[in-house]
């Protein structure tokens, strides 16, 4: 049924229920037909002052030709170019490009996790469409697979500062989740349920770590505005083990006084070789004069997991 | 050997094989619609120099168009530049653009991935300024704006 056919009908439906009670002015309201296809112009916004006199459709066709890494600078060349990287149809074609084998529509990625598969892409709004590209990404985009699959050895986790560390019970196993941060001269916020945990880290000194120094970069050179993500430089430490192990009191309960750091780290397997203990150190940066250090032993873990803020699967853990 | 006349945005009629110019999807619906075999065929949005390019391109692919289905030069969107096309693509930005364009308007979709993927490429890896100077842009987005984006594309 055509939009006047639609229109007529419920002016005539108006007029009939209407009838001999009063006048009624009736206005149909025109719907929008949300399956219309828009014009790839159209998709692509505004114009711009380009004074190479590009049409629109130049710009969305290179556009759809972008590399994953090139995104995030070429949408910050002009509005036009934002709101081209900011359609669905952009990230359609991303998932497209990256994440479907062969170009075909139908067909499943195996590589892909049930929730990044196609069908989930459909009816959800570009954020969450965006979202779950990036993530998807992760399991096809070789250059973010190799990252992904390199994985972060415990080594990663020395000098970072201890931020909380929740512990949750599930049939036959305990996850505990350590929450550990490499930011300077921040204060960071994070919420643990109900608890706002603040973290001072003034005095640490992080080496050979480029997100650091990243970040002191981009510091120096934008005073004015922090541009990070706001997770960015947390990392998790996630534990699968079968026995409770409680955190000790310095850690749980001397967080507003005193900045634990890790100091080391030690993966030992147990003397029947059948599994792994693991042990780490924290040291107190904030009493200078006696430095008090913690050690957390946990014997025979079933697997650890480092997860940088990147990870798809950090979302998961952090709270 | 058929031939087939087109005249450019510039007056100017060029002779080719119809062979050849069938790569462009729009000339061909064209010409299904027409009766008449001696018509010129007009293409207001090209110029000479542009369709003497594309012709050029078109001459050395001939023989592969035959071999290929829409889909599968669909799917070759991330397929590797051959040097022959690499060396025929390296043009200054505003011909590159014109040659997108051109490569839209006259639907020939393999020059069209090709001219694109060659832009994409000269600004891949650069700063969002360098973009802007390469694709001699203004920037329009203000502070608050750009701050907005950084946010929520990490």
């Amino acid at each position: 049924m055509s939009l006047d056919d639609d229109s007529a009908e419920y002016i005539h439906q108006k007029l009939y229920r209407s009838k001999g009670k009063c006048d009624v002015y009736v206005e149909p309201k025109l719907k929008s037909s949300t399956n219309a296809r828009i014009p790839a112009a159209t998709m692509a916004g505004s114009s711009n002052a380009i004074d190479i006199g590009a049409e629109h459709d130049v710009w969305f066709h290179i556009a759809m030709r972008l590399d994953p890494e090139d995104v995030q600078t070429f949408g910050l060349v002009c509005k036009q170019f934002a709101q081209m990287v900011n359609s669905r149809v952009f990230w359609r074609n991303m998932y497209r490009r990256y994440c479907l084998k062969s170009g075909s529509s139908k067909a499943w990625n195996l590589q892909l996790p049930a929730q990044l598969q196609l069908e989930q892409t459909r009816n959800c709004d570009m954020k969450t469409l965006r979202s779950l590209v990036t993530e998807a990404f992760f399991y096809c985009y070789r250059p973010l697979k190799e990252r992904l699959e390199l994985g972060y050895s415990l080594d990663w986790l020395l000098q970072r500062s201890f931020v909380s560390c929740t512990q949750n019970k599930y049939p036959c196993l305990w996850i505990v989740c350590y929450t550990l941060s490499n930011q300077q001269s921040n204060h960071i916020q994070f919420r643990h349920g109900e608890q706002e945990v603040k973290a001072t880290n003034d005095e640490i000194e992080v080496v050979n770590d480029w997100e650091a120094l990243a970040n002191d970069e981009a510091n120096s050179s934008l005073p004015s505005y922090n541009y990070e993500h706001r997770h960015e430089g947390v990392v998790l430490l996630i534990v699968l083990c079968r026995q409770y192990m409680p955190l000790p009191l310095q850690l749980l309960y001397n967080q507003q006084q005193s900045r634990f750091r890790v100091k080391a780290t030690r993966e030992m397997l147990c003397t029947d070789m059948r599994a792994k203990n693991l042990e780490l150190d924290f040291v107190d940066d904030n009493n200078s004069n006696s430095k008090l250090s913690v050690t957390v032993k946990y014997s025979r873990i079933e697997k650890y997991k480092v997860l940088p803020w990147w990870h798809p699967d950090f979302k998961k853990f952090f709270k | 050997m058929a031939v087939i006349k087109l005249l450019t945005s510039d007056n100017v009629i060029i002779e080719t094989e119809m062979d050849l110019i069938m790569c462009s999807g729009t000339i061909k619906g064209m010409l299904e619609s027409c009766s008449g075999d001696d018509e010129i065929v007009p293409l207001p949005k090209v110029r000479s120099a542009i369709l003497t390019k594309i012709l050029q391109w078109a001459q050395f692919h001939r023989y592969e168009f035959a071999d290929t289905t829409a889909e599968e030069e669909a799917e070759n969107v991330c397929g590797v530049i051959s040097p022959w096309d690499s060396d025929f693509i390296n043009v200054d930005m505003s011909t590159l653009v014109e040659l997108i364009e051109v490569a839209n308007f006259l639907n020939i979709q393999r020059l069209l991935q090709l001219a694109c993927k060659t832009a994409a490429n000269m600004i891949a890896g650069k700063t969002s300024e360098d973009m802007r100077k390469i694709l001699n842009i203004k920037n329009d987005l203000t502070f608050s704006e750009e701050a907005v984006m950084r946010k929520e594309s990490k």
